[in-house]
This record gives structure tokens, C-alpha cells and sequence, in this order.
């Protein structure tokens, strides 16, 4: 039993790293750049619904939608100010910059919002469905499925629709797709606000399943989501997914048989072994320089 | 294996670079096909032949950038098909590149110093600064010592890469289109520059040149690549009168053009 | 002539050191100087060999490593048991010295045994692996039976002075200029700028790696040392994820180009906090906006005025 218990907090978990690591992923895949301050927008996420329903009483549901406008204006916004003036900088001076929004994020939420970790309301209220001796919350299962529901929409969106073919194009290059006439700014700015609207669905699924938010509550989940990124092969859609539910499940299935303390240390080192045997990631493929 | 610097200077009956049946090929496109040449000790040896022929792909055999799916590679003798590319220059195989690949942040004279092979671990001395600007003063790039490689005009970044490849004291150079993005003028102190490089440095050069002009007039012998077969083979003046080359490579009316 | 002005830039820079090290060290002595401000010399002097550790790896070997507070904590614990363990059996002007060593060489000791085969892996894979590296090391000290857990290691003997970190210092400085243009700089900053050129030019680029990475390490491990002999006290979260990308942060907007540069980079970016002090919880959010502000306005091509254009065609 405990197994299956693990199973389902695994994919639970997972579903939310997938959420995010399709934000880094994309982002990396179009903008060739590591968004680092992408962990924050889904603390902006969480922390806005928390806003929106305890201090304006807000509908949870309506609140949802809101903070999804918010950090999708949040996540267009950065990419024009901070990072469209150094696209053709070095990759380095790119990364200190997405740092500096993360710093930035963060600070203005702190002095917003304070410090301490803020209750997340309790959104569903609908009680367990019992199969067997299994309990499903119903948190995990909503969780789950609005996680596979926003994959396939990604999954359609990038590889059947115009516009979707156009990301593509910018990712293999950006300078012949520009030649094309495809209209990089537009791409990458629409690339950011499918990043961020997932940011804002994963922080309040975070948010559910943690029950607490605060101004740094971003930062983990990010930097797990960023390896559960780089695992399935960075630039890569579908090994972004397949990386979130891996690490999610890895991370679960340590913490119930292992040791939850360790958890952290043998998910990374995990990580680690993964890139030494397979060093682009799972799903990544090798780009051959030429000579 | 080859270990001592005055092995490469004296002819030891050994060509100097040789392959046979050297091929490859990438996800079933064969870029090279059973190719086989010997360049001999101090020879100017030309590799020509259309866009996409296998000049390069070569080069990158011969320095091990690529591996061969079959025959073997001889400097001097000795057998090196396998051997890491740092281990190819330090035997004596320089080469330079097609797109220029300087060291583009660091000074023209660093650019030298650092391949020297004689320099040790430890700083850099005042020995070696004197030789790297002797050479650098031989390209004619003294002056721009201090300077960052990166910030050089297109030809003296090409100069400064011969040079750089000269300065680890090779026994055969490997030239991938030094003429590219010349103009005429430069394109043809470089012919002169070439054949003093092999008399000064004692070396032997094998090119890859579209330069016509350039390849006819300072090659000793030449291979011509199609496809990554070789369909001739012979000195500048055979080649320039064998109907398959003329017919390949040169274009069937436009023999003018060599 | 080089030679003369070399042996000469030599001389006077360690007479300035030297003379600083007099009027730092009188300053202190006389009690001029406050304790806020001396206290404030450990961080700064620490920072700047981390930094300078991390601009041999990032500004000279062009590779990103996200994880370099890691080395340090393994340097900060390796140190701070060896000297817990040894202060009743060394004298102190043997244990420090030594602990420095122990540090170095544990911090070093792993960055081989991690650089043996993460150097397969090329650009951001790196970064990551560092990272994950430093996660490992954090949750490592906090689970690990002899390293006092989350509440910390305590009772680490005090031993790091103001004379020793300074002189700690001017060497990593001096050590980092000449490795700067010893051969194997040259051959990192050679491969920093073109890997294939490198490895087609005689250097043997993995290996030549694998070196940088472990003199990284190794003094970020003396920074760790020095630090743990400070505050006498550890906990791991010190040398979290945060850490390193301070310690990045310094050496980016150090230019990646001169030793130097990265020293007083560091220099300013640890009192500049303590300067803002005044404006108290605004002190981070400023620093934040002009991080990104100082980032955008170095890479912008600015154009130049109209009028300076004009005058320049004029005459």
C-alpha cells in the first residue's frame, strides 16, 4: 500500500516539476537561454491566488484565472525589459541577468507580502474517493489530470498549429527562421507566456499540495524542475515531461523507502549518474559541431 | 612514438604524411571513399575539388577530429590512425581551419606562445617571447603583437593561424582554404608566403585551396575529390589537362577559369 | 626592457602590499578603526578568494560552475574536524597551517574524483552537475552523523587572524595573475575561446580541465577553512545554492578579463550590502535592479551622441 501511496504523491509531485521544467525547456529550446528567475513566477503564482482569496475574497476558481493573466503579463514582461536587450549576449551575461530578476522577484515579494510563510487556502473541498484500501485525494487527482490536459494542449500546440511550427523553426535557427519571416519577438514572447501561464498552474498546484507560501518558495521547486529539465534532455518537450514525472517519482520513492532527509542528495546524485551515462539527457539529442 | 624534433627535419625514406583507403562516412552518405595519398618530404601537395567533395572532411581524419570507419593514417613512418589531437600536433601535424578558429580573446602573441612546445609549464620566458616574435614578425604581425586576435583584419587572422600552427614546430601543415576571403593582391603574397614557409621551416604542406591561381602555382602535386572520390591525380599540369577534371570540376566550357 | 618593467611591477606590488598590510594592521591595532568595519575585513577578504578561485574556472577556462559553494563547504567542515580534533595535540601555528592544507586537499581530493568523468559533459550540463554537486554536499552535511547536523558544527578554534587572511589573500591574488599568464593559463584561456582549435593545437583539452577545476576547488576550500576558523561555528545552509551564485555574480561583473578586476569587484559587491545597510528591507531590491541595470547597460551597443559624431568629422 505504502507503494502505491508513493506512486500517486510521486506523479502528483511530478506533474507539478513537469509544469515547470516545460517552462525552462521551452524557453531554453527558443531563447537559448536559462531563465532562472522562471522558479520565482510560479512563487508569484501561488502567492497571488493566496492574495486574491484571503484579502479580496476572491472565487478560488476565478483566482486561478487571474494569477495565470498575472504572471503570463509577469513572464512577457521580463522577457522584453531584462532579457530581449541581451539576446545576443553571451549566455553568461544572459544567466546573471535572469539571476537579478530572481532577486528581484523575490524582494519585492518579501517587502509586498513580508516574509513569513503565508496558509494556502483550501481550495477543494470535495472529499477522498476510497478504492479499496486506497485512499486518492481528490487535490492529487485534479492535480494529475489538469497536468495531463495542459501537456497534450502544449504537445498540440507546438507540433500542429502554425504557430507551434514557428517556435520550432526559431529553435533549430533563429536566423533562418528570422530570413523566413517569422517574427522572433512575437515567438519568444509567446514561448514566455505558455512558460508562464504553466508557472502560475504549477505554483497553485504547489501551493495545494504544500499548503504554505512564501517570498522564496519558488526557488526549490525551480532548481528541481531545471533538473528534471537538463534529465530529459534540455530543449526537449517531451523529455521535460518524462524528466518532471521521473524525479517526481524518484523523489517520492526515496522519501517513503528511503530516507527523507537524503531524499535531496540521492535525487541530485541520481541526476548525476543520469548525465554521465547519457550526457545530453534522456531524450536530448547530440549536436555535432562543425568543424 | 615519434619523439625526437630532429626526426622530422632529415628525409628518412618515409613520406612524410601518408593514408591508404582512408574512408568515412556519415548516416549512410559516404563523405570519403577509399582515398589514398602520399605527400612527400617538403612537398606542397594541393587537395581540390567541388563544394562538398571531402577536402575537409579529410583534414578532420588526418587530425583525428573524425574517426575513419576504415584504412590508416602515417606520419613519418609511423602509424597514428587512433591518436588524440593534441598528440598529432605535439608529433608534428599542424593544421589550420576553414572558419577561423583563433583564440580570439587573447593577444596575437599569446596565440603564438601557447603552442609553443619547448615552453614549460611555468611562465612564460623571455626566450620564448623573442621566438614567438621572430615568427610573428615573419607574417608580418610584429607590431600587432599586443593586440587581441579577434580584433585582426580577416587576412592577417588567417596569417596569425599559420603561424600559430607553425609555432609547435610541425613536420606537415595542414592548410584548409588559407586564400578564403583574400583579395587578389593578399591572395598572391600568400602563394609566395607558402613556398618560403616550406623552405624556412622545412616543413611539408598539404592544402585545400579554390584559388586556382594559387593551387596551380605553388603545389608540387595534387589530388582532385568528388564526391568524396578521388578521380584524379598528378602535377598541376596533368591535372590541368585531364578531361575528368575538367569535365567535374572545372565545369565543361569554363577551362579559362585555371 | 619587458623584463626589467616586470621585475619592477613586482617589486612595487609587494611593496604596496606590504605598506597596506602595515597601515591595515596599525589601523586595527590602535583601535581607530570600528569594530563594524573589522568585522566586515572576514567576509571581504573571503569573498575575494572565492572569487578569484571561481574567475580561474569561469574567466579563464570559460566553464560555469554553479555549485562552488560546495567546495567551500567541504574545505569549511574538512578543516573545522581536523582542527576540533587536533586542538589539544598541535600547537597553533602548526594545526592552522595544516588545516588549511586538510581543507585544500578534501575539496580538491572530491573535484577529481567529480572532474573524472563530468568533463564529458560540455556547457550547461556542466553547470548543472555542478549545481546538483553542491545540493549533494548540503544535504550530505546535514544528515551526516559527524558533522553536527542542522544545529551545526560548534567549537572550531578561532584561529583565523586579520594578518593571516590578508597575507591568505595577497597570495591567491599573486597566484592568480601568474597562473593568468603562465603557460597554463594561456592553454585555458585557449580553450575557453576555441575547445577544437585547443585540442588541434597540442593541449590536451580534458585534462587540462580536470586541472582547473581542482585548483578551483582547492581554494575555494582555503576559503572554507578560513571561514569555519572565524566564526568557529557551521551549518550548512551557509554554503547553499545562493552562495555560489553571489560568489558568480562577483565574478561576472568583474569583467572575466583581469585578476584584478574580479578582486575589487568582490571587494565592492560585499560592502555595498553593508553600505545600503540604511535602507534597510529596500537594501536587496536595489541591489537586484542594478545588477540587471549594470547587465543590460554592458552589453547594449550605445550609440554614440549626435554632437560627437559631428565634432569628430569636423576635425
Amino acid at each position: 500500500m505504502a507503494f502505491v501511496i508513493a506512486m500517486i504523491n510521486g506523479i502528483n509531485l511530478g506533474s507539478i516539476y513537469a509544469l515547470i521544467a516545460l517552462g525552462y525547456t521551452m524557453v531554453y529550446g527558443i531563447a537559448k537561454m536559462l531563465n532562472f528567475a522562471h522558479g520565482d513566477v510560479i512563487m508569484a503564482g501561488a502567492l497571488s491566488v493566496v492574495v486574491l482569496v484571503q484579502q479580496f475574497h476572491v472565487h478560488p476558481a476565478l483566482s486561478i484565472f487571474i494569477s495565470v493573466i498575472f504572471c503570463v503579463a509577469l513572464g512577457v514582461l521580463t522577457e522584453k525589459i531584462a532579457y530581449k536587450p541581451l539576446r545576443n549576449s553571451s549566455s553568461l551575461s544572459v544567466l546573471i541577468t535572469a539571476i537579478g530578476v530572481s532577486y528581484l522577484m523575490q524582494n519585492l515579494a518579501q517587502i509586498l507580502f513580508g516574509s513569513s510563510l503565508r496558509s494556502f487556502p483550501k481550495v477543494f473541498r470535495w472529499p477522498s474517493v476510497i478504492l479499496g484500501s486506497v485512499e486518492f485525494k481528490m487535490d492529487r487527482v485534479i492535480t494529475i489530470v489538469v497536468t495531463f490536459i495542459l501537456m497534450f494542449f502544449v504537445l498540440w500546440f507546438v507540433y500542429r498549429t502554425k504557430i507551434g511550427l514557428a517556435m520550432r523553426a526559431v529553435a533549430q535557427d533563429r536566423e533562418a527562421a528570422m530570413l523566413m519571416g517569422v517574427p522572433i519577438d512575437r515567438i519568444i514572447s509567446i514561448t514566455f507566456a505558455i512558460g508562464a501561464a504553466l508557472a502560475a498552474v504549477a505554483g497553485f498546484f504547489y501551493g495545494v499540495a504544500y499548503g504554505f507560501v512564501g517570498p522564496y518558495s519558488g526557488s526549490m521547486p525551480g532548481i528541481k524542475a531545471f533538473t528534471a529539465a537538463v534529465f530529459g534532455g534540455i530543449g526537449s518537450i517531451p523529455g521535460a515531461i518524462l524528466g518532471g514525472f521521473l524525479l517526481g517519482l524518484a523523489e517520492s520513492m526515496v522519501k517513503t523507502f528511503i530516507s527523507s532527509e537524503l531524499s535531496d542528495a540521492i535525487v541530485f546524485g541520481l541526476l548525476i549518474v543520469v548525465l554521465l551515462i547519457k550526457p545530453t539527457g534522456l531524450l536530448g539529442k547530440e549536436i555535432r559541431d562543425k568543424v | 612514438m615519434i619523439s625526437s624534433q630532429a626526426a622530422r627535419r632529415e628525409p628518412s625514406g618515409h613520406p612524410a604524411l601518408e593514408a591508404q583507403n582512408l574512408s568515412v562516412s556519415f548516416g549512410g552518405l559516404n563523405a570519403l571513399q577509399g582515398f589514398s595519398f602520399q605527400l612527400g618530404y617538403q612537398q606542397i601537395g594541393g587537395l581540390i575539388g567541388p563544394n562538398g567533395a571531402g577536402k575537409t572532411t579529410c583534414f578532420n581524419l588526418l587530425t583525428n577530429l573524425y574517426q575513419p570507419t576504415e584504412g590508416n593514417i602515417k606520419l613519418f613512418g609511423h602509424e597514428i590512425k587512433g591518436a588524440p589531437s593534441y598528440h598529432l600536433f605535439r608529433w608534428g601535424l599542424g593544421r589550420t581551419f576553414q572558419n577561423i578558429r583563433l583564440f580570439h580573446r587573447m593577444t596575437v602573441l599569446e596565440n603564438v606562445l601557447v603552442t609553443q612546445p619547448n615552453s614549460s609549464f611555468f611562465r612564460t620566458n623571455h626566450q620564448h617571447r623573442k621566438e614567438a616574435l621572430d615568427l610573428l614578425d615573419f607574417f608580418h604581425l610584429a607590431d600587432q603583437a599586443e593586440k587581441k586576435a579577434g580584433s585582426l583584419p580577416y587576412g592577417a587572422q588567417r596569417r596569425l593561424e599559420i603561424a600559430r600552427a607553425l609555432a609547435g614546430n610541425p613536420g606537415v601543415l595542414l592548410l584548409d582554404e588559407p586564400a578564403a576571403g583574400m583579395n587578389p593582391s593578399e591572395t598572391s603574397q600568400l602563394a609566395e608566403q607558402i613556398k618560403e614557409i616550406r623552405n624556412r621551416f622545412q616543413v611539408s604542406i598539404l592544402l585545400i585551396e579554390h584559388d586556382m591561381h594559387l593551387v596551380m602555382g605553388v603545389c608540387d602535386y595534387l589530388w582532385v575529390l568528388n564526391f568524396g572520390h578521388q578521380i584524379a591525380q598528378g602535377t598541376p599540369m596533368e591535372i590541368q589537362r585531364n578531361p575528368a577534371v575538367i569535365e567535374a570540376y572545372l565545369g565543361r566550357k569554363e577551362r579559362s577559369e585555371c | 626592457m619587458n623584463h626589467l618593467w616586470r621585475k619592477k611591477k613586482f617589486f612595487l606590488g609587494g611593496l604596496f602590499t606590504l605598506l597596506l598590510f602595515v597601515l591595515m594592521h596599525s589601523l586595527i591595532q590602535s583601535g581607530l578603526v570600528s569594530r563594524h568595519i573589522q568585522s566586515l575585513s572576514v567576509p571581504v577578504g573571503l569573498n575575494m578568494i572565492l572569487a578569484l578561485s571561481l574567475f580561474l574556472l569561469v574567466g579563464m577556462l570559460g566553464e560555469l560552475s554553479l555549485g562552488h559553494a560546495g567546495f567551500m563547504s567541504i574545505g569549511a567542515y574538512a578543516g573545522g574536524l581536523f582542527s576540533k580534533a587536533m586542538v589539544q595535540v598541535i600547537p597553533v601555528w602548526i594545526r592552522f597551517p595544516l588545516a588549511l592544507c586538510v581543507g585544500a586537499l578534501v575539496a580538491a581530493l572530491l573535484a577529481l574524483l567529480l572532474s573524472v568523468p563530468v568533463f564529458r559533459l560540455k556547457g550547461d550540463y556542466l553547470a548543472i552537475v555542478t549545481l546538483a554537486f553542491g545540493e549533494i554536499v548540503r544535504s550530505l552535511v546535514i544528515n551526516l552523523p559527524f558533522t553536527g547536523g542542522a544545529a551545526g558544527l560548534k567549537g572550531i578554534p578561532k584561529d583565523t587572524s586579520f594578518s593571516f587572511l590578508y597575507w591568505i589573500v595577497v597570495f591567491t591574488i599573486w597566484l592568480t595573475m601568474w597562473i593568468y599568464s603562465s603557460k597554463i593559463g594561456l592553454e585555458w584561456r585557449a580553450i575557453r575561446d576555441n575547445a577544437i582549435a585547443a585540442e588541434a593545437c597540442g593541449i590536451p583539452v580534458v585534462s587540462r580541465k580536470r586541472t582547473a577545476f581542482v585548483v578551483t576547488a582547492s581554494l575555494a576550500g582555503v576559503a572554507g577553512v578560513l571561514y569555519s576558523h572565524h566564526y568557529s561555528i557551521l551549518t550548512a545552509e551557509v554554503f547553499g545554492f545562493n552562495r555560489s551564485i553571489e560568489v558568480l555574480v562577483m565574478v561576472v561583473l568583474g569583467g572575466l578579463e583581469s585578476a584584478i578586476a574580479t578582486a575589487v569587484s568582490a571587494f565592492f559587491l560585499t560592502i555595498a550590502p553593508e553600505m545600503l545597510r540604511f535602507l534597510n528591507q529596500y537594501r536587496m531590491l536595489i541591489y537586484s535592479l542594478v545588477l540587471i541595470i549594470v547587465m543590460i547597460g554592458r552589453n547594449t551597443q550605445w550609440e554614440k551622441p549626435k554632437w560627437f559624431q559631428q565634432r569628430r568629422e569636423n576635425a
